[in-house]
C-alpha cells in the first residue's frame, strides 16, 4: 500500500492536457460576461466567499480537521503552564527559606 | 510575476493580470474537474464557470487562504453540484461510457527522482487511469483525500456519507488500485 501512496503523491503534480486551448476559451468567456453569468454568484457561492474571508471560520475548520493535533497542543499547553507554576512555586519557596535564613543570624546579632 | 501580485492587480481590475492567473491555474482546475466528472466537455464547462466566478468576486478575496486552496474548493464544490444534478437527470451507465475517452497526462513539477525513472512516471499514469475508472463512491473520496488533501470530515460533509464509510471506501479504492496494478504488470 505504501507504493500506492507514493504514486498518488506524485499524481498530485500531474495535470490533464486539454485537447482545446482551455486558456483561450476561459479568457474569451470572461471577456464576454453577461447578466446570466452574474447569477453564478448565488447565495451558496457568496456564503462560501464569506466563510473564506473569516479568520474565525478558517481557524475552527483547521481545528475540526485536526482535532487530535489541537487536543495534543492544548494538553501540552496545560502541562507547560502547570510546570511553570511548579517552578515558580519552588522559586518562591526557596526565596522564602533564603529570607528566613538571612533573618536568623541578624536575630542572633540582636541578642548579643 | 508571483501569485499575490497578480491577485492584487486583478483586484484593481487589471485584466492582463487575471489572464495570467487563468494561464497558471486553468489546467489544475480542468484536471480536478475531469477526475471528478470523467467528462472532457463538462470539465471545460466547470473550468469556465469557476473562472467566471473568480473573476466576478476576486475583489472580495481577502487572501486568508492561498489562491490555489480557494480555487480548488470552488472547483470541487462546483463539480459535486454537477454530480448531484447529473445523478438526478442522467442515467449512470451513459456517464460510465465516457471513461474510455483518451487523455494525456503531463507532469507539472520537474522531479529528478521521477525523471530518472520512466517506470515511475508510467505507473503514475496507470494509477490515474485506474482512479478515473473507479466507481463514483470510491473515486470521489479517494480523489478528495489523496489528490486534493481534504480531511475525512470535509469529504463526509461533501458526499453526505458517514466518516466511517468514507474511510472504508478510500481504503477499498486504494486496494483496488493495488490489485489492478498487479494485473497490469
Amino acid at each position: 500500500m505504501n507504493n500506492i501512496n507514493k504514486y498518488l503523491k506524485i499524481a498530485k503534480d500531474a495535470v490533464i492536457q486539454p485537447y482545446d486551448d482551455i486558456d483561450k476559451k476561459i479568457i474569451n468567456r470572461i471577456s464576454n460576461i453577461n447578466k446570466r453569468d452574474e447569477k453564478l454568484l448565488d447565495n451558496e457561492f457568496l456564503d462560501y466567499l464569506k466563510k473564506n474571508n473569516s479568520r474565525i471560520y478558517l481557524l475552527i475548520e483547521k481545528i475540526k480537521n485536526n482535532p487530535a493535533f489541537f487536543a495534543a497542543l492544548a494538553i501540552a499547553g496545560v502541562f507547560i503552564i502547570v510546570f511553570m507554576a511548579f517552578i515558580f512555586k519552588i522559586f518562591l519557596d526557596e526565596e522564602k527559606i533564603g529570607g528566613d535564613n538571612h533573618q536568623l543570624p541578624s536575630s542572633k546579632d540582636d541578642t548579643q | 510575476m508571483d501569485e499575490r501580485a497578480l491577485i492584487a492587480k486583478s483586484k484593481r481590475g487589471d485584466k492582463a493580470a487575471f489572464e495570467e492567473l487563468v494561464r497558471q491555474f486553468s489546467k489544475y482546475v480542468y484536471t480536478t474537474a475531469f477526475f471528478i466528472l470523467r467528462d472532457t466537455h463538462e470539465a471545460e464547462d466547470v473550468s469556465q464557470e469557476v473562472f467566471v466566478k473568480v473573476y466576478l468576486s476576486v475583489k472580495g478575496f481577502r487572501g486568508l487562504s492561498s489562491f490555489k486552496t480557494w480555487i480548488r474548493k470552488l472547483t470541487v464544490n462546483t463539480c459535486i453540484d454537477k454530480l448531484r444534478l447529473r445523478s438526478k437527470t442522467k442515467d449512470k451507465k451513459v456517464s460510465l461510457e465516457k471513461i474510455t475517452e483518451e487523455y494525456e497526462v503531463v507532469f507539472t513539477r520537474f522531479d529528478q527522482s521521477l525523471e530518472k525513472s520512466f517506470f515511475n512516471k508510467e505507473t503514475v499514469k496507470e494509477v490515474l487511469k485506474i482512479v478515473v475508472s473507479l466507481d463514483e463512491s470510491y473515486r470521489i473520496p479517494l480523489i478528495l483525500r489523496d489528490l486534493q488533501d481534504y480531511s475525512y470530515r470535509e469529504i463526509s460533509e461533501l458526499t453526505g456519507k458517514p466518516i466511517g464509510t468514507v474511510k472504508t471506501n478510500i481504503h477499498r479504492a486504494r486496494k483496488i488500485i493495488k490489485d489492478k496494478l498487479k494485473t497490469y504488470r
